[in-house]
């Protein structure tokens, strides 16, 4: 009993000093707030549940955003299955009402983002997001993601050039 | 040479994206939300009644290999057993089909002792003192060949080539 208040004040302990951070990757993968909210908190509770097993060969941080962003993307694959004809019919009508607004705030920025980083296959997505929205370093991210350094740069910087042709040719940029 | 900054990285490969990244780009989110979600959680965790350790459920653990190696060096060994019984004219109980032991052994695997499964499974040091074997009287002629092959299709599907090798 008292082991498991241990537990949970502990659990308590890291949602507060890491579900914010969580909860922005994962959202910057998988776009809306209910699916974010979703995945973190399955998440969480995979993290509860293994916490007995986390053996400290990686630090606590890389294996959380491990967790979560296999989480993310069994979620993104599950959506994929069901939603891939609806949004690209729905994509073009977007994309136009977006450009016909005179300014683009931050909300229509991040949409349009996530436009262009759907269209990057499964890993230069996680490597953008990490790199780009978190402003991971290639080393955590190396730890996270088990890929060397140099081939995470590569992957990220591939992703940066079709991302940014993505937003030229919908005319975003320019 | 000194690793290049996100900001720089942006402005080499994509300065457009630069461009945005200096802009707000985080989206809204319901007030509250990460106070409610904590609440939630510990929710869900209490509703749950869950336990982050398992609590005396410790398991010999073998490796897959190892216990399949283990299985097939204890059916050859029964089946030798029964073999030098039949041979030697002692009254023996009738025999069990291959299917039924292989069943038994998977069955209760866990229940036998971990190092005489291991001594089972690798070779032995004296092959002279160990049973013997002659390609004459080959004791898995006592399993009926289509309840052998049967088993060893099964075997070979769930073992690679290097832990097969080794076997044999």
């Amino acid at each position: 009993m008292q082991e498991e208040q241990k537990y949970e004040q502990g659990f308590k302990l890291l949602m507060q000093a890491y579900s914010e951070r969580l909860y922005w990757h994962i959202r910057s993968l998988v776009n809306t707030h209910e699916n974010a909210d979703d995945v973190l908190q399955n998440t969480l509770m995979k993290v509860f549940r293994n916490i007995a097993k986390f053996k400290g060969e990686s630090r606590l941080y890389t294996w959380l955003y491990r967790i979560a962003t296999n989480e993310a993307l069994t979620f993104l694959k599950k959506e994929q299955r069901r939603h891939t004809e609806q949004l690209e019919s729905e994509e073009k009508n977007h994309l136009r009402n977006l450009r016909a607004e005179n300014s683009l705030d931050g909300e229509r920025i991040w949409q349009l983002l996530q436009k262009a980083i759907a269209t990057l296959p499964e890993k230069q997505k996680v490597v953008f997001t990490m790199r780009y929205f978190q402003e991971m370093s290639y080393r955590d991210m190396s730890e996270a993601l088990g890929t060397s350094e140099g081939a995470l740069k590569a992957s990220f910087h591939h992703a940066l050039k079709k991302v940014e042709k993505y937003l030229q040719e919908t005319e975003i940029l320019n | 040479m000194k690793p290049k900054n996100l900001h720089e990285e942006l402005q080499e490969h994509a300065p457009g994206l630069k461009q945005l990244k200096e802009k707000k780009l985080k989206p809204s989110i319901p007030e509250g939300y990460f106070e409610a979600l904590q609440k939630n959680m510990l929710q869900r965790l209490s509703e749950e009644e869950m336990s982050p350790t398992p609590k005396n459920t410790k398991r010999i653990s073998l490796y897959p290999s190892l216990r399949m190696a283990a299985a097939v060096a204890l059916l050859l060994g029964v089946a030798i057993w029964a073999y030098v019984q039949q041979q030697t004219g002692q009254t023996t109980p009738p025999p069990l089909a291959g299917s039924e032991i292989e069943a038994y052994i998977l069955q209760h695997l866990d229940e036998f002792d971990e190092e005489l499964l291991i001594t089972y499974a690798l070779p032995p040091e004296n092959p002279e003192q160990a049973f013997k074997l002659h390609q004459d009287d080959n004791p898995l002629q006592a399993i009926p060949d289509e309840e052998l092959n049967e088993y060893l299709e099964e075997v070979l599907d769930e073992i690679d080539e290097t832990t097969l090798e080794n076997l044999l």
